[in-house]
């Protein structure tokens, strides 16, 4: 007795509707590690909050779900959006509550800070700004094409061509001007 | 990819990204997926009406045919109008009332008017004239002063 083919996207977010909850289940078995990866990248320890409000999202709003599109799209449009609010709250509350020296002092924070070193990823966190870093991330991470970027994030795809265009400016000259060796990064010469 | 930015060579960024994006795999969390899943369970899918931009030109069709409706129901159930015959005799009790309304109002207009054209008549002409007849009197010396000529 062989396992019945994986069903599509679009078809279990149909069942899931319809109030197949195992339907849901496995969406959300497929997606939870690279939204989580998204995530994480994005809003860092807060993560997993954003996923689940993601998933719960999703669920709640399976109707406005169009099936012409794919389903990946629509539920990066959800995270990004949960993703750019919670980056918004949580810097609202750092001006609120957080001292200078809380902030810089945190050995935690040092520790992370360092071990993130030597990723490029960090480097384009640290320098894009919000809606950069998830176009540049969708696009090379994730490999949207220009279009479903332009879905998730709401605007055209000429934008979005820019918005990667610059993004990609903004890395490689800060690549350039920086010495490499401060983020851990050999030169690779050959390459460069 | 050919663009270069200054003399970094994006193929070589991209490259890079992707590598370090592939490093970067979550491990599924069980725990997670059961929370999310007991939060959904809470939860309602909930058949949600197709998007606001989707749904205006239906809005709008149905606002203008029930204003339609309304504007013909409307148009059927009002009494009509009775119409004016042209060429209606209008009685003779209607001429009194509008005599008696001219008779009143022709005196004190008439009065009015009167006094308005008395005031302008002359355009103030008649004391230009006095003044002058009384320089002209001035200039001669040997007119006595309770001559005829004196104009008072």
């Amino acid at each position: 007795m062989t396992d019945p083919p994986p069903q599509d996207d679009t078809t279990l977010a149909r069942l899931a509707l319809a109030g197949d909850r195992a339907a849901f289940g496995e969406l959300a078995r497929r997606y939870q590690s690279p939204l989580l990866r998204f995530a994480r990248r994005s809003v860092g320890g807060d993560a997993e909050d954003v996923v689940q409000e993601t998933f719960v999202k999703a669920f709640e709003r399976l109707g406005q779900y169009r099936q012409k599109h794919a389903f990946k799209p629509w539920l990066f449009a959800i995270a990004y959006h949960e993703t750019i609010n919670h980056l918004r709250r949580r810097r609202v509350r750092t001006m609120e509550t957080l001292t200078e020296s809380e902030i810089d002092h945190d050995p935690a924070d040092l520790a992370a800070a360092a071990d993130e070193k030597t990723s490029l990823w960090s480097l384009a966190r640290e320098i894009l700004s919000d809606v950069q870093f998830a176009a540049v991330w969708l696009f090379y991470a994730e490999e949207m094409s220009i279009a479903e970027i332009a879905r998730v994030q709401r605007r055209t795809s000429i934008s979005v061509k820019v918005m990667l265009h610059r993004a990609r400016a903004t890395l490689a000259r800060h690549l350039e001007a920086t010495s490499f060796s401060d983020f851990g990064i050999p030169l690779p010469a050959g390459e460069l | 990819m050919n663009e270069q930015h200054n003399n970094f060579p994006v193929d070589h960024l991209a490259a890079r990204l992707k590598r370090e994006a592939a490093r970067m795999a979550e491990p599924f969390s069980e725990s997670l997926h059961g929370r999310v899943m007991r939060r959904v369970s809470e939860s309602r899918a909930q058949a949600a009406p197709p998007p606001t931009a989707a749904r205006w030109p239906f809005a709008a069709i149905g606002l203008a045919a029930a204003a339609v409706a309304v504007a013909l129901v409307v148009f059927h159930t009002q009494p009509p109008v009775p119409a004016v015959p042209a060429h209606k005799e209008i009685a003779r009790a209607d001429f009194g009332a509008v005599t008696d309304l001219i008779r009143k109002t022709t005196g004190p207009i008439q009065l009015t008017m009167n006094v308005s054209i008395e005031d302008q008549s002359f355009g103030h002409l008649d004391r230009d004239v006095k003044s002058f007849g009384q320089f002209v009197m001035n200039q001669l010396d040997n007119l006595p002063e309770a001559a005829p000529g004196t104009i008072h």
